[in-house]
This record gives C-alpha cells, structure tokens and sequence, in this order.
C-alpha cells in the first residue's frame, strides 16, 4: 500500500515523499510506543521476563541448570553474544543429560513472539498449545524476555 | 521413518499440510497451526483477505 | 520517485515536521499507529491528500509492512 501511496503523493503534486516501506509492524516490533486503542491494553513485552537466564552454546546442560535453578527458574534461553535467540531449555530440556552441551540439549529455533502482540492474544496462544513460557525478541531475534503464562493470566486478571 | 512417510498435522487455520504445529512443536497438537497463520493470529503480519497490495 | 527510507530516518524527518501519513484502512489505524500520524487510507489520497496533507512539506508514508 504504501509504494503506490507514495507514487501517487507525487503524482498529485507533493515534491518530498517518503515510504517508510518497513512499516508499523517496524516500529513496534523495536518496541517503539504507538497510539490507539490498543496502546492502553498491556502486551507481551510488557511482562515478558527479563532476567530469563540465558547461557551459550558450548555450555554444559548441569552449569545451566544448576545456574538457572539458583535464580529461582526452570526455564533458560540460549543466546549468542548478541543476544540472538537460537534455542531454549525448558523444564523438559533441563532434565536432560547434565553433561550434554547446550548445542545437543536445547529445543533448537523455537518459535518467538513479538513484543507488540496484545497478552489476551498471548493467552489464547499459550493455553491452546499448552506453553509455559514463550520468548519474546524484536524483529531482529534479539531476546526481550521470556514470557510466562502466569504472568500473562495474572496481568489481564489485574486489567479487568 | 523416511520423511516421505511422516505424520502431517493440517494448519487449522488454512488447511495446509504441516510437519508440526509452528507454535508448540509437539506432534498430535489439536491445534495445530503453520506459522504464516499463526503470525497473522497473532497480528504479527496483516492479514489479506482482500488483495490491498503492497 | 518517493525515498524508501529507515526507523531512524522517520524519526528525525518528524522531528524536523514532516507530516506522516498512514495509509491503511481504518480499523488497523484505530488500533494502533505511530505517534502523531494522520490517517489518510489509500482509497481516499486521490480526494482528500490536497484538503489534509500540506504540498510544501515533506511527507513519510506507511502501512503495516512490506509485504
């Protein structure tokens, strides 16, 4: 929509056109605020988790755990050093062999949401598909936070 | 099982035939959805009934 | 031939008064647009873009994303 917007602008005599061709999809999934009537309901980057433990690949499953364990979680997201999602450990995961790389251990490129999606939307998901937690990156894979279906109930609980 | 063999689960949301639902990943899910479907319910693309274009 | 341009150019030409415009129809725009955006959807630029929008000043466009 927006190309032709723009073609046409020019075409009806406006000189300095711009198309901004990545969109609000963009702009929202860099976390920027919007406004509408959505602006006002919480969404998934507003309670997503950000002190999810994260650990590496070379690391070994029993160190991520023991570590992850400490900090009171049963859940971690593999990242690499720029904080670019490529796998995750749940419950299940971290069950595994203690002496296994993360590399071999992890639930390889899960699905992620955005921060932009509304929680009731996240809800929906999450209880349909049974997901405990869920990550949340931007656009460009890097890890927000992890996103926790108590939480989630909770928020929209307190929303009413 | 040769993947010519596996077990397909139907997108919920367009039919298609998919390997896994794209949300949970677990076989048998009775929602099993494509991630193109699953992106547009959950907004995270616009969806086109209509063709608008780009 | 319009500009395609970035987040952070968007950024800086509002910043600097560009009008921007968002193209899509209206429940999308309702719901959510960026800060300060006009709606003008594309079925009406051909009647209203010369009543709403300022042919001196610059203009940004844009619409959910590229596909």
């Amino acid at each position: 929509m927006s190309p032709r917007a723009a073609w046409r602008l020019e075409s009806l005599g406006f000189s300095d056109v711009s198309d901004y061709v990545d969109g609000k999809v963009d702009w929202m999934a860099a976390g920027l605020p919007t406004e509408g009537t959505n602006a006002q309901h919480p969404r998934a980057g507003d309670v997503a988790r950000r002190d999810v433990p994260t650990c590496g690949l070379t690391e070994k499953l029993g160190d991520v755990k023991a570590r992850a364990q400490a900090q009171g979680w049963d859940a971690a997201v593999v990242v690499n050093d720029e904080r670019v999602v490529f796998g995750l450990l749940r419950s299940k995961e971290l069950g595994g062999d203690p002496q296994q790389l993360i590399e071999k251990a992890m639930r390889p490129g899960p699905s992620t949401y955005r921060p932009y999606v509304l929680l009731h939307e996240m809800l929906h998901t999450m209880v349909d598909h049974k997901l405990v937690n869920a990550p949340i990156t931007t656009s460009d894979g890097r890890l927000v936070g992890l996103l926790v279906q108590a939480d989630v109930a909770a928020a929209l609980e307190k929303e009413k | 099982m040769t993947e010519a063999n596996a077990t397909r689960e139907k997108c919920k949301g367009c039919g298609r035939e998919i390997e896994v639902c794209s949300c949970c990943e677990e076989p048998g899910c009775p929602h099993a959805i494509c991630f193109g479907c699953l992106s547009q319910e959950l907004k995270q693309t616009l969806r086109h009934p209509h063709a608008h274009g780009g | 031939m319009p500009k395609e341009i970035r987040r952070e150019e968007v950024r800086k030409l509002v910043a600097a008064g560009a009008q921007l415009v968002e193209v899509l129809p209206s429940p999308e725009y309702e719901e959510d647009h960026l800060p300060g955006a006009i709606h003008l959807p594309l079925r009406r630029l051909d009647t209203e873009a010369r009543t709403i929008l300022d042919p001196n000043r610059p203009v940004i466009v844009y619409c959910w994303d590229t596909t």
